[in-house]
């Protein structure tokens, strides 16, 4: 994992952990209206919720992403998930759940301990969380998928025959060429203020492309992630837990300059 | 029953990312932002609850690493994860799946919700329910209750078994799931 990652999670003082308003929750120390523990997570309900009953799963280690998290604890978390889901709609009488993560203050992420939502809904409640659309710009390109695969390649730790069993590009050229490179990161630097910066538009990497057939209801353009109806950035977007205990006395993390890279260093070991 | 997923999964699939015999990842191609990828279990499950624990832990673990390839692929600032479990969520299609929305500036994806003030006492309500749902459900479990699994009984099996092959959800959500057209 290189150092230069985008997705930074609102920042801390201290060592990781150390400050955490929910290591201290997990810990006991701050009251909360805690329903359920075990070793490993402990659920609370967030009092300012987007529905009655609605839950935060936190892991009582101190992770700040969930990509930090090994597999096997992803799997306990998500499995509490599911009880408590199911849990919530008798104890709530509530006819639909959300499961919601933010990984990364673009992401509405606002504390710097990761959380899972499991949020109750009714019909007709005007949560929102809703994904737009209808969204024009959102065909994916061929260049966006051959990165992927040759991350998926990567991470996963598979062949490129088995990358090439499910790629839907032409069996004339074969994936493996363009994953046998690193591949280019266009991304800059990642900046101080990450939730005010301007738009970053990564140059289109001229990825030697194999011949593929393009899918069929997706021009081949080049690949941006901006789109054609700006909105502003939503700095705020999620208030989910910006009081989500009882104590008075704590305040929200400061945006102070993250700690660059440092919150994914680790991460490149994790999936290998 | 016609599930548009499950023909998904065993037709002509394009755009898939990773694929192994549990599980499906594909970018979407009526996705509502750049990038979605929905990581899909092949067997179908209607609704979370009823998904086996074993699937659970092998969804959200490929869920997990595909979040990752997704920053490092698309130089995405933040991913999302979602399921949207019952038509009331927002859910589509009577197939559980889990979403991953990669996110960028400006990228037309307003995924807030406004949050609702409650009050301690209305907190404590929530709290008192919420224990009271999971610990009757132990009592009901203990006793052996019959197949025809009551409300609390489900519950009971569902805090404290391992083994969530029987759980069946509320009736309530599954018809309306599969109303979906």
């Amino acid at each position: 994992m290189d150092q230069n990652s985008p997705v930074q999670a609102p920042p801390q003082q201290g060592a990781p952990g150390q400050n955490c308003i929910f290591c201290s929750i997990a810990e006991g120390k701050i009251q909360s209206k805690q329903i359920y523990s075990d070793p490993h997570v402990i659920a609370i309900l967030d009092i300012n919720p987007a529905n009655p009953g609605h839950v935060l799963v936190i892991p009582k280690k101190h992770y700040s992403l969930m990509m930090q998290i090994p597999g096997d604890e992803i799997g306990h978390i998500f499995k509490v998930c599911k009880k408590l889901s199911q849990v919530l709609l008798h104890a709530v009488e509530a006819d639909g759940t959300n499961i919601f993560v933010a990984n990364g203050a673009l992401a509405g992420q606002k504390a710097p301990h990761f959380m899972v939502h499991i949020i109750p809904r009714v019909e007709n409640d005007n949560v929102g969380l809703m994904l737009p659309e209808g969204n024009v710009n959102a065909n994916f390109t061929e260049e966006m998928y051959i990165k992927i695969l040759s991350g998926v390649q990567n991470r996963f730790g598979l062949t490129p025959e088995q990358v090439e069993s499910f790629a839907s590009v032409s069996k004339s050229e074969p994936v493996q060429q363009p994953v046998q490179q690193p591949v280019p990161q266009p991304v800059p630097e990642p900046q101080p203020q990450m939730m005010e910066e301007s738009v970053q538009q990564p140059a289109p990497e001229p990825v030697p492309q194999p011949e593929v057939r393009s899918h069929a209801a997706h021009p081949i353009e080049q690949a941006t992630p901006t789109l054609a109806s700006p909105v502003e950035p939503h700095v705020d977007e999620l208030d989910a837990v910006s009081s989500f205990i009882d104590s008075p006395q704590l305040t929200e993390p400061e945006k102070k300059e993250e700690k660059k890279g440092s919150i994914l260093d680790s991460i490149g070991d994790m999936f290998k | 029953m016609a599930c548009k997923i499950c023909d998904l999964i065993s037709g002509n699939k394009e755009g898939v990312v990773f694929e192994n015999d549990v599980v499906l990842a594909i970018l979407k191609s009526d996705a509502n932002s750049i990038g979605q990828v929905s990581v899909i279990p092949k067997e179908h499950y209607t609704i979370f609850e009823q998904v086996p624990d074993e699937i659970v832990e092998i969804v959200f673990d490929i869920a997990n690493k595909l979040s990752l390839v997704l920053v490092e692929a698309m130089g995405a600032q933040g991913v999302n994860l979602l399921v949207n479990n019952g038509i009331s969520a927002g859910q589509k299609v009577p197939h559980f799946l889990v979403d991953l929305v990669p996110r960028f500036p400006e990228d037309g994806v307003n995924l807030a919700w406004t949050p609702k003030q409650m009050s301690q006492e209305e907190l404590s309500t929530v709290e008192m329910r919420v224990k009271e749902t999971m610990s009757g459900g132990k009592e009901q479990s203990q006793q052996q209750s019959q197949p025809q699994l009551s409300a609390q009984a489900e519950l009971g099996q569902a805090v404290d078994s391992d083994s969530d092959d029987e759980i069946q959800a509320e009736d309530y959500l599954l018809k309306s799931i599969e109303r979906i057209p």
